[in-house]
């Protein structure tokens, strides 16, 4: 039952406090998990974390299903993917109703929503030289730039821009298994 | 057969459901994380046509402005203004779902691969270089906005990207753009 409760309360923490995307709160969870609770080794750590990127989903709610069922079984990954989820969805609801009561004029909050958005350009070009940055640790991959680009551009298959992604991942797959196969 | 098309929507129940596996197939696809779910459901939605019930623009910023993993809050965000409160748990539900079960059942097999790891992780790197090219294309779509919204909504974005790249935090980075675009966006500026 505490161990419940420890990981909502943990799991809870780790979402309030991640911000601007996954890659950003890697750090916050291993804080939480590794060096606070002590529930991880480091290699379990890092073996969770790869596990959370190549998967679907936020990384905050694949290390809440990961550890809680690691943890606790189906009760704890319930608990703490709940958690991750609900704490700022209530911290969301508490704040638009905050808003609401405010005397404040319609122009105002239009202002200050059309404020805010320069905002996600930059997170979003900040994300961006993050992924670039971790795609140079294996900088023969950045030859599919140029298909990742044609097929993201292109009218028909842009509509649908998992299969791009798909498709980089398969040609790096299939270009590995070559070179192993022929042993360049 | 008319009567039904029109009214379709209105029992409330095909619309959940709609809901329900357009945030579940949103999921499942957005392999990088939450910008990438966010460009997805940007198109999913114009694809729908729903696009005139709800700003999804708007909600994205919000969604990116608050704590939390950006998919589950865009998605209460969506659904809530398409069906109000049930539609917003049960987008974040049908958005939950899928990396649920995925990290429930299939962990144990994708950590013991063996001598199938070097294809799995080349898999997950070159997928990477696809979500790196969307992120970016995604990004220079918010850039251009922000440039067309005036000089100074471009310079708040360049000095809160170099804010983010030198370590300061995001959140503090954000407020002090969105002061800049607060306070010191004059009134001459109009939109």
């Amino acid at each position: 039952m505490s161990e419940l409760f420890l990981l909502a309360v943990a799991f809870g923490r780790i979402a309030l406090g991640s911000f601007a995307g996954g890659l950003a709160s890697i750090a916050l969870i291993y804080h939480e998990i590794v060096v606070h609770y002590q529930w991880f080794t480091d290699e379990e750590f890092s073996k969770m974390i790869s596990l959370a990127q190549m998967t679907p989903g936020p990384i905050a709610v694949n290390a809440a299903t990961y550890v809680g069922k690691k943890l606790a079984g189906f009760p704890g990954a319930f608990v703490a993917t709940t958690s991750v989820v609900a704490t700022p969805l209530i911290l969301l609801f508490i704040v638009s109703s905050t808003i609401r009561f405010l005397p404040l004029r319609e122009e105002t909050k239009q202002r200050a929503r059309l404020s805010l958005r320069p905002g996600v350009a930059a997170l979003l070009t900040v994300s961006t030289l993050r992924l670039f940055s971790s795609t140079l640790e294996r900088p023969i991959y950045l030859l599919l730039v140029p298909m990742a680009f044609f097929m993201l551009l292109n009218g028909r298959t842009g509509k649908n821009p998992s299969l791009a992604i798909v498709s980089c991942g398969l040609a790096a797959a299939i270009i590995t298994l070559m070179l192993q196969i022929f042993q360049w | 057969m008319s009567i039904r098309s029109i009214n379709f929507y209105e029992s409330g129940y095909a619309m959940l459901t709609d809901i329900f596996f357009l945030f579940l197939k949103a999921s499942l696809w957005a392999l990088g994380g939450g910008f990438v779910f966010m460009g997805l459901i940007e198109i999913e939605i114009k694809k729908k046509s729903w696009d005139s019930l709800c700003d999804v623009n708007s909600l994205i910023t919000i969604a990116t402005s608050l704590p939390g993993p950006i998919i589950t809050n865009l998605s209460f965000l969506i659904g809530k203004n398409l069906a109000g409160m049930i539609g917003g748990l049960t987008a974040v539900v049908g958005a939950v779902l899928p990396p649920f079960i995925i990290i429930y059942l299939l962990a144990p097999f994708l950590l013991d691969q063996g001598s199938s790891q070097a294809f799995v992780s080349s898999f997950f790197y070159g997928g990477l270089v696809g979500v790196m090219v969307f992120v970016f294309l995604t990004a220079y779509r918010w850039i251009r906005g922000a440039y067309n919204f005036g000089i100074v909504s471009f310079a708040s974005f360049a000095l809160m990207t170099i804010l983010m790249l030198a370590g300061i935090h995001p959140l503090i980075a954000l407020l002090v753009g969105f002061s800049m675009n607060m306070f010191l966006k004059g009134n001459t500026e109009n939109e």
